[in-house]
């Protein structure tokens, strides 16, 4: 009985994080590619010197980044994955999502700087999971790189 | 060096699969099942056929560090210590009858539980009986009953048999589940098998039923009275039927069917009807003892099953 109990509380997490999981990622995917879209005509790039046209550009760091939780369906169908090895699919989009956000948040705040491009982009991973293998993991993405401002836009701001 | 207008828009599919992850899920987990299934019935097996080898005094000495442990509790009345060499006395009458195997030896005990009607064998030959059970019996054949079913189970090596099943498995789920270490294992070792009861399947019950009554009829010549305490129970407590899926232990009235049927072939072959013994004078007196003793709560107790 008392592990028909515990069964049914694994199968009702299971659920509720599948439900809302997978939710919360279709809703996250759709505001990821719409801001892509618009945050199009700043250019990120991972060069590490600015290109002649921006040679009189101003630089400053911007920097952009996102925590993302696991789900707990993920998590159980990651710990089975680890069992037999091979992708983990389900961090997989999990990670594309974080990486994603992180540079769009970075985008942002170049285009709120009035800047034209980043260049020197990097990118940082690292997990929190509050120090114990029994909680449910997050991962932290962190995109940072230099913008690129006009020196008249500069001037102006200042 | 020239600068691209514009970022370019990413290909999906890459870094991320649109596979529906329920997919991936089911096949995982129906894998791990069959295989982790398939392991434990195998380790189950493997228990089961090589424990009645492992010697009965390995058994003993786990048991004799168990048994100081217990030696701490207060002293009993001196009625208590009567009935207990009662017990003790056709235990080993029994035992006696029941072609035990070199070197396997019974001890019986008497807990002090009188809203328990139980008793159940552990390792090392060691017998437990509660004063409640000797509440509920009224005569000698139905106590023999119940004290040749553990003498059988300890004849089959069954405690042995399900601890270090159950000893295994856990070994083999913490090892896969990779979370619990050493200290959690030793929790796991006490709570499976020494210190509480251990649980029998249904096919060692039967076992121990069958045994147990070939031990009566070699003992009284007869088996009447034999599935009183079974009835009493099943009067008192009413197992539910799909509560018997559940439990290892088989099916109360199937097993009163079952001692019924093979008592009436018995008593039709001899032609006489039998007669059940009285009960020794010593336990007569503790059943009185317990009686005056507080009955009020009797209904709250909560059936637990023969082991």
């Amino acid at each position: 009985m008392e592990g028909l109990i515990q069964l049914g509380v694994f199968a009702l997490l299971l659920g509720l994080g599948f439900f809302f999981g997978r939710r919360a990622e279709a809703k996250h995917y759709k505001s990821i590619f719409a801001r892509e879209d618009e945050l199009r005509h700043i250019v990120v790039s991972t060069d590490r010197f600015p290109p002649t046209q921006f040679m009189t550009h101003h630089g400053e760091l911007v920097s952009g980044n996102v925590v993302i939780s696991v789900d707990y369906f993920k998590r159980v169908s990651a710990a089975l994955r680890a069992l037999v090895g091979g992708r983990i699919r389900s961090y997989e989009t999990l990670l594309d999502r974080a990486r994603r956000e992180a540079l769009l948040r970075m985008q942002e705040q170049a285009r709120s700087a009035g800047a034209e491009a980043i260049i020197n982009t990097k990118f940082e991973t690292s997990r929190i999971s509050g120090g114990s293998s029994k909680g449910i993991g997050s991962i932290e993405v962190l995109a940072y790189g230099t913008a690129l401002t006009p020196q008249a836009a500069q001037i102006k701001g200042q | 060096m020239s600068f691209a207008k514009q970022n370019p828009k990413i290909p999906e599919g890459i870094n991320t699969s649109a596979d529906n992850p329920l997919k991936e899920f089911f096949i995982l987990l129906l894998g791990v099942f069959i295989i982790l299934g398939t392991t434990v019935t195998l380790l189950l097996v493997f228990a089961h056929s090589l424990a009645p080898y492992i010697p009965f005094r390995y058994e003993q000495q786990l048991m004799s560090k168990y048994g100081q442990w217990t030696r701490s509790e207060p002293e009993h009345s001196a009625a208590f210590q009567d009935a207990e060499a009662a017990i003790q006395e056709l235990g080993q009458n029994l035992a006696l009858q029941s072609r035990l195997p070199a070197g396997i030896s019974t001890q019986f005990q008497l807990l002090d539980q009188p809203d328990l009607p139980n008793a159940f064998a552990t390792l090392g030959g060691q017998i437990f009986v509660t004063t409640g059970l000797l509440r509920e019996v009224s005569s000698e054949n139905a106590l023999a009953m119940v004290l040749a079913h553990e003498i059988a189970h300890i004849k089959y090596r069954h405690p042995a048999q399900s601890l270090s099943g159950g000893l295994l498995v856990q070994l083999f789920l913490s090892i896969v589940t990779g979370g619990q270490n050493a200290s959690a294992l030793q929790s796991t070792a006490q709570q499976t098998g020494i210190l509480t009861m251990l649980g029998f399947s249904r096919k060692m019950e039967v076992a121990a039923d069958t045994a147990a009554m070939n031990t009566l009829e070699n003992y009284y010549g007869h088996l009447a009275g034999t599935e009183e305490f079974f009835a009493k129970i099943l009067g008192q407590y009413q197992q539910a039927r799909w509560q018997a899926l559940f439990t290892s232990h088989p099916d109360l009235s199937q097993r009163i069917d079952y001692i019924q049927a093979r008592a009436q072939s018995l008593t039709l072959v001899n032609g006489a009807k039998p007669e059940t013994k009285a009960l020794d004078p010593r336990l007569k007196n503790i059943q009185e003892m317990l009686a005056n003793n507080g009955s009020q709560d009797q209904d709250s107790s909560e059936y637990q099953g023969i082991n």
